[in-house]
């Protein structure tokens, strides 16, 4: 357990520094983003008044000042997606980097006295973190730049909102931000259960390389197959046989068989048939 | 010692942790607190007349929020508010299809959840459905009719697959009423296809017999050829409750023919064609003998008829037919005896004095009894029971919110259906 978690802080360390930088890389732009539009915003208001028109005038041409200006714009979901890109790299760039950095860097990982699945678990591990941690503040930071909006712009011009509405009001945000926890789970079960199978996948290549990506992508193809099993049975010769709840809990089934495959797989792999 | 080394892992872990269940705990209670609780509020009469009803409707909140919900006296439920899996139910409201789903869970697996497509007495269960089973190469869909009875007693079930005899070329079909008279499934399908490239609505009676899984009888209530004329058209709504599993053994249908005009108002609609009706007809149609009447419309109702499009509705059960109407501020129920096929009691309400002044209402007839709300998007909806048989408005109430001060003025509600729970 001990190693696990030295393995997983050390994991966390090695990306640190970018991990803050992406972080900081999602401040700035928002709130440069929410600045900007806010001050265009009020710079509109103001050269109506100017031309003598009333608030109640300008509100209905121009319209209450909403957060989803932001939202909707490149300055708010270009880090996001930037964010996301580092981190998908990043989980084949976590293992690539100790076969491709210095010394082989990988040779003393699997020199270490302890379980190589600890490695593997240690990966997975911050993988996991780092989006989680991402994806919360993210959170913060929208309720800093609503905070900064309503700085700028007057509660007269504000459209009041609250997180959920302006989370709902962004559409791709409500796959990260579920109301219930249960959907919480399902979106981020799935994602993790998705890192795990590339993982596999990536060990197949370290283990047999050119041949081994061929493998994964075999792997890769069997594990979505039988995620999908129930749903496929579902709407081919079943047609319509399972309630939703049956189907709910034969996809955790599905699931959990998958995460398993692929630890399975993986312990073999990393015990066996790795190569350096 | 561990804080200095981990520190990063633990700064992480606790801003997650704290982060996450903040949210979690927030959406909660804004989901909670987003739909205001709605009562109903009586006017006038015993409310217990709506114990075991349920209203249901939309929720309107400016341009923020919009829920499906239904009202009972006891509670409001709305979709929004339910959890994960309650959503994932088929229907919401749920219907007397869903509700069979809780009894018969076995049986029930991969069927359609409409009312309609139901017949259940004590002894069976039938289902008929219509699937789409291929698609022909010009894009029409093969149709064919999935039948499945269940005999309760012996918890057996029969089922087979069908095709619709005689009919190629279909557009669209649906199944109107399933009806099981001993070992006999009457089926009421209304199927629609060109016909001298005309479109055609078809309302067809099947009898089939369970034990050799076959149609036996196959029966046409109007001609068809009718509806194919060029300069005439002609048009056919089956009137009985499509929501519930009907137990009655007579089908209400309207015929409606009217004849193309050409109208030269200006220049700028030159050819334009409008529909002129010129006929409408009821009739009775008992699924024991199959047999079809019309109802005797007297004149004094009949140009009223014939000029209501929107208000015009019916019923029918085992004795009587019922047909609505409005006229003026009125909304006159008329009761036809099956024996003679006339008209034996007439009610009218005044809806004005019932303080229904809606552009459109919601009428349900269930039970002897009209159930009338008023279907504009108000912060209120008016409701009102009256009984067919005597003219006597038994309840008067109001669909409020009930704490009014909480919500700012753009709140509508819209309510369509009342339903029994069985």
């Amino acid at each position: 357990m001990k190693n696990y978690l030295k393995l997983t802080n050390f994991e966390l360390s090695r990306f640190f520094k970018l991990y803050v930088v992406l972080i900081g890389l999602t401040l700035v732009m928002q709130t440069v983003g929410i600045i900007w539009m806010s001050n265009t915003y009020m710079g509109s208001v103001e050269g109506l008044l100017l031309e003598g028109n009333t608030a109640e005038l300008i509100k209905m041409n121009l319209g209450t000042f909403s957060f989803s200006t932001l939202t909707t714009s490149l300055l708010f979901s270009g880090p996001i997606i930037i964010c996301i890109a580092s981190l998908l790299i990043y989980v084949f760039l976590i293992w690539y980097r100790d076969w491709f950095g210095k010394n082989t860097f990988v040779y003393r990982l699997f020199m270490l006295p302890t379980a190589r699945m600890n490695l593997f678990f240690a990966k997975a591990t911050s993988i996991f973190l780092m989006v989680l941690g991402l994806v919360s503040l993210q959170l913060v930071f929208i309720l800093i730049e609503s905070q900064i909006a309503k700085l700028i712009v007057p509660t007269t011009y504000m459209e009041s909102q609250n997180l959920n509405q302006i989370i709902n009001g962004f559409d791709y945000m409500r796959v990260l931000y579920p109301t219930t926890l249960i959907e919480f789970l399902i979106n981020y079960g799935i994602g993790f259960m998705a890192v795990f199978v590339i993982f596999t996948g990536i060990l197949f290549e370290r283990s047999f390389r050119l041949k081994g990506i061929l493998f994964g992508i075999l792997f890769a193809g069997i594990s979505l197959f039988v995620f999908i099993s129930p749903i496929l049975l579902q709407v081919t010769i079943l047609e319509g046989f399972f309630y939703p709840v049956e189907l709910f809990i034969l996809m955790v089934i599905t699931g959990l068989i998958v995460i398993a495959g692929s630890v399975w797989i993986s312990n073999y792999l990393l015990n066996k048939k790795i190569r350096v | 010692m561990v804080l200095k080394r981990f520190w990063k892992l633990i700064i992480l872990l606790i801003v997650i942790i704290t982060i996450l269940v903040t949210y979690f705990v927030h959406t909660a209670l804004v989901i909670a607190s987003q739909f205001p609780e709605l009562e109903i509020k009586t006017i006038r009469g015993d409310e217990t007349i709506l114990k075991n009803m349920t209203i249901s409707g939309d929720y309107y909140e400016g341009d923020q929020y919009s829920s499906a919900l239904m009202v009972s006296l006891d509670n409001t439920t709305y979709y929004e508010e339910l959890s994960y899996f309650e959503k994932r139910d088929p229907r919401f409201p749920p219907n007397e299809a869903t509700e069979l789903k809780d009894k018969y869970r076995n049986f029930m697996r991969g069927k359609i959840y409409q009312s309609s497509s139901y017949f259940e007495n004590d002894d069976y269960l039938a289902y008929v459905g219509a699937e789409v089973s291929d698609w022909t190469p010009n894009f029409l869909p093969t149709y064919h009719l999935e039948v499945d009875v269940l005999n309760k007693e012996s918890n057996t079930s029969t089922s087979f697959q069908t095709i619709l005899p005689g009919m190629d070329e279909i557009q669209y079909v649906d199944v109107l009423e399933v009806h099981m008279d001993k070992k006999e499934l009457k089926v009421i399908v209304n199927v629609n296809y060109y016909l001298n490239d005309q479109y055609v609505n078809d309302i067809k009676v099947y009898t089939m017999d369970i034990s050799s899984e076959k149609i036996v009888g196959d029966q046409t209530l109007f001609d068809p050829l009718e509806q194919s004329d060029k300069d005439k058209w002609s048009n056919l709504t089956f009137l009985n409750d499509l929501s519930a599993i009907d137990s009655t053994d007579n089908l209400l249908l309207q015929k409606d023919i009217g004849q193309y005009k050409e109208v030269n108002h200006s220049d700028d609609y030159e050819g334009e064609i409008s529909t002129e009706l010129m006929e409408r007809k009821f009739y009775v149609y008992d699924l024991k003998t199959n047999q079809q009447q019309e109802l005797l419309i007297p004149e004094n109702h009949y140009d009223k008829l014939l000029s209501n499009e929107i208000h015009l509705d019916g019923s029918v059960s085992d004795t009587h037919a019922y047909i609505t109407y409005e006229d003026g501020n009125n909304l006159v129920v008329l009761s036809f005896n099956l024996d003679n096929l006339e008209i034996d009691t007439q009610q009218t309400f005044d809806l004005k004095e019932l303080g229904m002044e809606a552009e459109d209402y919601g009428i349900n007839l269930i039970d002897d009894k009209l159930y009338v709300l008023d279907n504009d998007m108000q912060k209120s909806t008016k409701i009102f029971v009256g009984d067919i048989t005597n003219g006597e408005v038994l309840y008067q109430g109001e669909i409020v919110l009930e704490n009014d001060e909480d919500k700012s003025g753009d709140v509508s509600l819209q309510f369509y259906t009342i339903t029994k729970n069985e």
